[in-house]
């Protein structure tokens, strides 16, 4: 077998194994930085669940031109549209919390059965504990407004809450039925008679007449409503709403 | 002898390294293309088996999408057998021919020593056989027979011999054999390194530092980190973790006011990440109108992207949308469920899912202009209409077209619900307390057949053996498998299924912990009967489907309201849609009552004025048991499941409606 | 926030500029929201707003609003529904310009009775698609009373939507099993989708 000559020397010089060291170091830091900041990033992209909270960010923009010294008396909002601001910010907050109450056994469920990534769940308990310290924080808000106010205040802005709710449900309405329009390619006499309206300049005479005349003005259009009840069925049906009707 | 390392100076060690490690690489990544590559089925041939099936596609109907399709398909066959694998192969396998040729030497194997090969006689010779083969030999080979040319190779050969039968007979001999594997005691033995010395003590030492620093500093954490990384971006179900991310949160957050259409969960599939990655340089609108193109089956092409981005998004989104119903079906919400079903539904089979006339669209050569126009929205009614009336609604004036169209609207499955209901596998009635699974029993149907046969309850047994008492879901699995889809614009292969729902009719919301239930297996045979052999029901084959209930029935004896909800995949009138009940009847009560008990149960009763316990107390409950009288509550509060009652509702209004109710009454 | 907000002192109004584009949908909704509790603050007159209980009431705008309902219902006997419905409109928009923080469960109350009335109106004023949103609508806040399935159920079948009228039938069954308007409206929609699919029983 060869055998290295034990005289023969190697050259090597001090500095390779500090440089070696060195390398191996300097790259492993290098690393573990990147990785941290882009962990750090993706955890700070990840957000909350919600959009952005506007009845919060409008409070504390009112908030701050109401105690700017500088502001002259025109662009100083009014005490009423600061408490209405913060019974907003209240009402939200509640809608908020409900939301999250009712959907954490889901949240729950979809991370146990592997339907959401870590983050998502994180982003889940993240938001349930922003929502707590907002609570907390409005609360400071509505004792420095007026003192004894909050146990009322919360009272109110439930019922604010669901009051508003309401009414956007209904505004909701004519959105709803144009969707549905749309997806069910039907449109409803009252609609189609408007567009014939439009459509043809010589109009016929009163509304009530119309009833049996918008039948061929449908069938005209494109989009007609496809479906035929028999008029027999109709009229007995209509007797039967009438007879509801006194019910009321 | 110390062991020491020698290189391979002579070059000859080397290639058997390196064919080593090659096929060790090459041979199961050979297997795995090998299986990837001539994996493909055909649909036709396997429908061809199936009784049923639409043994349509594209080509046959000559659509005007098929050259689009088929030459997706070849692209995607090719696409499997010729690619960058295949490249790496076939150099690797050319490396390891040509090393083998060229530079290995013939191994000597001298270090290996068989007597039993070199006397030719097996291992289990006796004494007297190792003899007399050692005579015949040595007379054979002896080197004074030999002629001159071969005087050496015999002389070797001769000692051979000798060697071999000293090591059976000759003890010493024997024991070396035994301990050293060679009769003249230990060898000396050599390990190499099968590597020319200059890559490593030489000057291109450096090289091999490298070469080894890459591979375990560089290539293994990157192919460790990029497997790690894959598992981490996916969640269990199969979702890119964003995707998954992005639905949750619109689920969450979803506005009480919207209309949740097929529409809106497509823009929330276009949104995802895994369409996100394939085409990042479209917006939403843009890919949502390629999506609509396809629906409405326009040849024309689309700006901005091609027809084959079309089918390449388009294969997409099924999966997408099951992942999505994975996830809604957590939210119970059976709206939304409902949309993504029948959004996927509109994107496997080029229809659109506005309008109604969805069931005629779905056919082949109609003309959808002619088709919306006109009243007639099912498939039985084109059958119950004679054929040129039915070229009329269809606005398909080739009598050939109409036929094949006709033919494949006869073999769109619709189903006859003959009975639902719960089942306590082993009991009569359903149990407080157990756990039931819900039974349909149907037969499918034609659009072309009319009414129904009778059938008998003997045709619906199923053998009461304890499998099926353990897992009363073999059922589902024991009827055929279902063919493949009559989609021939969709790229890609699907098989027929069914997805079930089961929804509670008190707040309209999915059971508690319960999924999105599989129909995969059903015999479709029905179809192909003609209308008087459906009505003679001879031939007629009844299906059964089991769902499982996945909370215990109610602790005490009640009605609950269930609604349930089956929608194809494909297809648009194959579904239903139908209410089922849940009667919990108390445990039958034990019959060995003595006589005279009875008789002083029935003078108490008659005696008593105490009228008899309400059936929800706990009284009622105790008298329920015992087999005894319960006054029956109105319908409307029978209701005690108690988890449904248990449940939040989704909307603002929890703590008011209740009081509402009666108000209304008024 | 960058949108420049503009406030009116006179109105006591927060103003959003003109050009704010579609995103915005929801800012604008917040601060028509502000708006409208600014102005119900205002007009309560109070310092804060009083604890919510039912007496708080407005006593005066639920007359009102009890006429126009009576008023609708009169146009309703007398076959004029299209007045009907415009005397429910009117009603209902005074429900909604009820102070937020007026008790909820009695505005609930007024308004599910309106809704209900209008949803007959509209059937037989045969605006189906209407009606079915007010039907919708009032499931919706889950009152699941028999009678609202029938209501959807009926504006379904003039909408053409024979399986879904078939399920809101049902679905009312559930809770009354015994009610007879249900099952005759059941039973002339399945015979409705058997002749659609040109099948017999």
């Amino acid at each position: 077998m060869d055998e290295q000559p034990a005289s023969e020397q190697i050259k090597i010089s001090v500095f390779t194994p500090i440089i070696y060291v060195g390398v191996l170091l300097s790259s492993f830091i290098a690393f573990s930085i990147i990785y941290r900041k882009r962990r750090l990033e993706k955890l700070v992209s990840a957000d909350t669940l919600f959009s952005e909270n506007h009845a919060q960010n409008l409070y504390e923009f009112l908030k701050e031109q109401y105690n700017d010294p500088n502001a002259s008396s025109d662009t100083k909002p009014h005490l009423k549209v600061m408490k209405a601001a913060l019974l907003r910010r209240g009402a939200e907050a509640i809608r908020r919390s409900l939301k999250l109450k009712e959907n954490e056994p889901i949240f729950n469920r979809l991370y146990q059965e592997g339907h959401i990534g870590d983050a998502t769940f994180k982003s889940f308990t993240i938001s349930t504990k922003l929502q707590e310290i907002e609570i907390r924080d409005i609360v400071i808000e509505v004792e420095n407004m007026k003192k004894g106010w909050t146990q009322q205040f919360f009272a109110t802005c439930q019922e604010i809450c669901f009051n508003e709710a309401l009414r956007r449900r209904l505004n909701a309405l004519d959105e709803r039925h144009s969707v549905l329009s749309e997806l069910w390619e039907y449109t409803d006499k009252d609609v189609s008679e408007k567009a014939d309206q439009q459509a043809i300049s010589n109009t016929e005479s009163d509304p009530s007449s119309e009833d049996h005349k918008s039948t061929p003005a449908d069938a005209s259009q494109d989009s007609t409503p496809s479906n035929n009840p028999s008029n027999s069925e109709k009229k007995s049906k209509n007797k039967k709403k009438s007879s509801k009707g006194k019910n009321k | 002898m110390a062991t020491e390392y020698t290189y391979d100076e002579e070059g000859d060690t080397w290639p058997f390294f390196v064919i080593a490690v090659l096929t060790f690489i090459l041979i199961p990544a050979t297997l795995k293309w090998l299986t990837t590559a001539f994996k493909g089925n055909d649909p036709i041939s396997y429908n061809a088996n199936i009784k049923g099936a639409i043994v349509e596609d594209a080509e046959t109907l000559e659509l005007e999408n098929k050259k689009k399709i088929k030459a997706l398909e070849k692209r995607q066959n090719s696409a499997r057998i010729f690619n960058k694998t295949l490249v790496f192969l076939i150099l690797g396998w050319a490396l390891v021919v040509f090393l083998a040729l060229n530079y290995t030497k013939e191994a000597d194997l001298q270090g290996t020593f068989d007597p039993y090969a070199i006397l030719d006689i097996s291992p289990s010779a006796t004494e007297k056989e190792i003899k007399s083969k050692y005579r015949k030999l040595s007379l054979k080979i002896h080197p004074d027979k030999a002629p001159a040319s071969a005087k050496e190779e015999m002389e070797v050969a001769f000692v051979k011999l000798q060697l071999a039968y000293k090591a059976l007979t000759d003890e010493p001999t024997r024991e070396n054999y035994l301990k050293y594997g060679h009769p003249d005691g230990p060898q000396n033995v050599s390990h190499g390194i099968a590597i020319p010395k200059f890559l490593v003590e030489g000057k291109y030492s450096p090289l091999m530092v490298i070469f080894y620093f890459l591979l375990i500093g560089v290539i293994l954490p990157l192919v460790v980190g990029s497997w790690w990384n894959n598992v981490k971006t996916h969640t269990r179900k199969g979702l890119h973790v964003d995707t998954s991310a992005l639905f949750a949160k619109k689920l969450v957050d979803r506005n009480p006011t919207k209309v949740i259409t097929p529409e809106v969960i497509l823009d929330w599939i276009c949104q995802s990440n895994e369409i996100k990655t394939i085409f990042p340089k479209l917006s939403v609108e843009q890919l949502r109108s390629m999506v609509h193109s396809y629906l409405s089956r326009d040849p024309s092409p689309l700006e901005g992207s091609s027809e084959a981005d079309v089918l390449k998004l388009i294969s997409k989104i099924p999966k997408l949308i099951d992942g999505f119903i994975d996830l809604a079906a957590v939210f119970r919400a059976p709206e939304i469920l409902i949309s993504a079903l029948d959004l996927k539904k509109s994107v496997v089979s080029a229809v659109k899912y506005h309008g109604r006339h969805q069931e005629l669209l779905q056919l082949p050569y109609v003309n959808a202009e002619v088709v919306e126009k006109q009243p007639v929205r099912k498939l039985g009614k084109l059958f119950s209409v004679d054929k040129q009336e039915a070229g009329k609604i269809l606005g398909i004036t080739d009598a050939q077209k109409l036929d094949k169209a006709l033919e494949i609207g006869a073999h769109i499955p619709n189903i006859r619900v003959i009975e639902a209901s719960f089942k306590v596998p082993g009991e009569e009635v359903v149990t407080p307390m157990s756990s039931a699974h819900l039974v349909l029993k149907f037969l499918v149907k034609s659009p072309k057949h009319k009414s129904a046969p009778e059938v008998t309850e003997e045709k619906f047994k199923e053998p009461e053996t304890i499998e099926y008492f353990k897992n009363p879901f073999l059922t589902n699995e024991e009827q055929p498998d279902l063919p493949y889809l009559y989609a021939p614009y969709f790229p890609g292969y699907v098989k027929n299924s069914w997805s079930g729902l089961l929804i509670a009719q008190k707040d309209n919301k999915m059971i508690e912990g319960g999924e999105v239930a599989s129909l995969t297996h059903l015999d479709l045979s029905n179809l192909e009967l003609s209308q008087e052999e459906w009505l003679d029901g001879g031939k007629v084959a009844v299906s059964v489907f089991k769902m499982p209930l996945p909370i215990p029935t109610a602790p005490m004896p009640s009605k609950t309201h269930f609604r349930l909800i089956l929608k194809h995949n494909a297809y648009f009138g194959s579904d239903i849609d139908i209410p089922v009940e849940l009667v919990v009847k108390p445990a039958p009560a034990p019959e060995n009552k003595p006589a005279s008990q009875n008789e002083e149960d029935d003078d108490s009763d008659d005696e008593s004025d105490i009228s008899d316990p309400e059936e929800d107390t706990i009284a009622g409950a105790m008298a329920a048991l015992r087999g005894g009288n319960v006054k029956k509550s109105s319908a409307a509060q029978s209701e005690s499941d108690d988890d449904e009652d248990e449940d939040d509702n989704q909307s603002v209004f929890t703590d008011i409606d209740t009081d509402t109710e009666d108000e209304k009454e008024k | 926030m960058n949108v420049a907000l503009g406030y009116d002192s006179k109105s006591k109004k927060i103003l959003l500029p003109e050009d704010i584009g579609e995103e915005a949908a929801d800012l604008k909704l917040e601060i028509d929201q502000l708006n409208t509790l600014t102005a119900d603050l205002i007009a309560s007159g109070a310092d804060v707003p009083p604890t919510p209980s039912p007496d708080k009431f407005n006593k005066d705008l639920s007359k009102m609003i009890k006429k126009l309902y009576d008023g609708g219902v009169q146009a309703f006997r007398q076959e004029k529904f299209d007045e009907s419905v415009k005397q429910f409109n009117i009603g209902i928009e005074m429900i909604i310009r009820r102070h937020k923080f007026e008790p909820f469960q009695g505005t609930l109350q007024e308004l599910s009775l309106f809704l209900m009335s209008r949803t007959d109106a509209q059937l037989k004023n045969k605006n189906y698609l209407k009606a079915f949103n007010d039907a919708d609508m009032l499931l919706g806040m889950n009152l699941s009373t028999p009678d609202n399935f029938l209501r959807r159920g009926v504006a379904n079948f003039f909408l053409g939507n024979y399986e879904a009228a078939k399920a809101d039938y049902q679905r009312g069954l559930s809770f009354d099993e015994n009610n007879s308007r249900l099952h005759t409206e059941l039973e002339v929609c399945l015979d409705k989708l058997l002749e659609e699919s040109g099948d017999i029983l």
